[in-house]
């Protein structure tokens, strides 16, 4: 563990998390497990609803994005070429530097 | 695990809904009033769901899918099934290309073949066709005029708006609203059979109407119809009714499927928000100070008064659960309004609240098959609204109140007058 924040969020009204602990999985669940609250995911992280948008900036280099989520991104008015879901991002086991904005409501 | 006894549990009737807004706001009081019962059942015992947690649990369980159209309809795809058509048969024939009758694998192409006509981005460019039409239906109302906001204002906004994005002429609009309205009677909680005629011929026409757009459609070279008719041929996947859907057969049966919400429950949107709004004076007065504001209004506008009071689902595979376990093959209702309305998700929930957190909502269901089309829905009410406050007409209500539908499992407003004045203008 460094003294570094492994994870750095920004809300969308500016308030920020830092996480610097966390267990590999979807970058939602790690969101959620923050209590980081202001991200519907109303189709439970299926890919199916697009209300998980995110901005994400790393230091390392996350696979891209699939056809799903890049047909998913396609349709929002907030996309950029930051733009990921939250529900189809894994995160290993804290190695990773991330910056995350959470995206306007569509 | 123990087998959910759905038998055991209190009805819906022992709380007091038997369908429609009046008996919903009852209902909820009643039933929210104590942490038990879980669930409810149905007069045919069937499970209802109606907190918010289960609704959100249930809504995004893999095991939980649509009803598929063979289990709604099952005379209809029995071997050696007569050839005469019964009562009920041209609802099946439109809801049978919807995507709420359709289960994995066809589901998620089926959607995403939808999203790219009507995500948020798509729909934004769509709306300044709506506030043309919107434009035009404000504007033909007087000052000093009482109007029913249902028919005269939401219903033709949106009936304007999907009539002209598919190229529907004047008196095509005429019939396929007709049919929109005749299509209110598919959510009676008891059909008769007149019922059922008058809707099989408002489905007949209404997808014959939409057959037509399709064609003209694709001869104007429609991008958004070239897509879907290129996506649908890349759909691979063998029908079959009992689970996972039957794949459309053309684009025009992709829009009657689809548009059943668009042009008849997208009206129920736009109307109930004007009826929250109006029923809460400072918000509207507030909403008109600072427009930006509006589309948080109009979500605590549909928290509120949702158009969806309950619709049901499938149990595609055993559901296990805190110990519990619903089987296979059982139709749950989903009562998605009262989601909106459990106080352990939205304290007061019979309070205007445009501050209120925002998660949470089942206003448009839960889950991979939360609705595709909602974006419309939203885009309609609140370009509507807009165009309001652009031509400075103030609504207030009029001197009879206004209806809802009884015995119902939509939140729908059968009338609802107002009077209309208009800031006079300088010029």
């Amino acid at each position: 563990m460094t003294d570094t924040p492994r994870l750095h969020v920004t809300g969308r009204d500016g308030s920020t998390w830092q996480i610097d602990a966390y267990a590999a999985g979807s970058l939602l669940s790690i969101l959620r497990d923050a209590g980081v609250d202001e991200i519907a995911a109303l189709c439970g992280g299926n890919c199916s609803c697009a209300t998980c948008h995110v901005y994400v900036e790393t230091a390392a280099r996350l696979p891209e994005p699939g056809l799903e989520e890049r047909e998913m991104l396609d349709t929002l008015v907030h996309q950029t070429p930051l733009s990921r879901l939250a529900c189809q991002v894994t995160v290993g086991d804290g190695a990773e530097l991330l910056r995350v904005r959470i995206a306007p409501e569509e | 695990m123990t087998e959910l006894d759905i038998k055991s549990l209190p009805a819906l009737s022992d709380y007091g809904f038997t369908g429609g807004r009046d008996n919903f706001r009852v209902f909820c009081r009643k039933v929210f009033a104590a942490p038990e019962p879980r669930f409810l059942r149905t007069a045919e015992n069937n499970l209802v769901v109606f907190r918010n947690a289960d609704l959100i649990r249930f809504g995004t369980a893999p095991e939980i899918g649509n009803q598929p159209i063979g289990r709604m309809y099952p005379a209809r795809f029995k071997q050696g099934a007569s050839p005469e058509r019964p009562p009920g048969w041209e609802i099946g024939e439109v809801i049978s290309s919807q995507i709420f009758t359709f289960n994995p694998p066809l589901h998620g192409p089926a959607r995403r073949m939808i999203l790219n006509w009507l995500g948020p981005k798509q729909v934004g460019q769509m709306a300044e066709l709506a506030r043309d039409v919107a434009r035009t239906v404000i504007g033909r109302i007087r000052d000093g005029e009482t109007v029913d906001l249902v028919e005269t204002v939401a219903e033709a906004v949106v009936v304007g708006f999907w009539s002209r994005l598919l190229y529907l002429t004047d008196e095509e609009a005429v019939v396929i609203g007709r049919c929109a309205q005749d299509m209110t009677r598919l959510f009676r909680t008891n059909r008769s059979q007149e019922d059922l005629q008058v809707l099989d011929k408002a489905f007949a026409e209404y997808a014959r109407l939409l057959h037509l757009a399709s064609i003209r459609g694709l001869e104007r070279s429609d991008p958004a119809m070239l897509e879907i008719a290129a996506r649908l041929k890349e759909i691979d996947i063998p029908d079959d009714p009992y689970e996972v859907g039957l794949v459309p057969k053309s684009v025009g049966a992709v829009l009657a499927g689809n548009l059943v919400d668009g042009f008849h429950t997208a009206a129920l949107a736009a109307a109930n928000t004007l009826y929250v709004l109006l029923d809460t004076p400072e918000a509207l007065a507030a909403v008109r100070r600072a427009p930006d504001t509006l589309p948080r209004a109009i979500t605590e506008a549909l928290r509120l008064e949702p158009p969806v009071l309950a619709l049901n689902r499938y149990a595609l595979r055993d559901f296990h659960f805190d110990g519990l376990v619903l089987p296979a093959g059982n139709k749950i209702m989903m009562m998605w309004a009262a989601g909106n309305h459990d106080p352990s998700a939205f304290p007061e929930p019979e309070r205007f609240d445009i501050g209120r957190p925002q998660p949470g909502l089942t206003t448009f269901g839960s889950g991979v098959h939360i609705c595709p089309g909602r974006h419309a829905g939203v885009m309609l009410t609140r370009v509507m609204l807009e165009e309001f406050f652009a031509q400075e007409v103030e609504i207030g209500k009029a001197g009879k109140p206004a209806e809802w539908i009884p015995d119902h499992f939509m939140n729908q407003l059968s009338v609802f007058p107002a009077s209309i004045s208009r800031a006079e203008r300088g010029d």
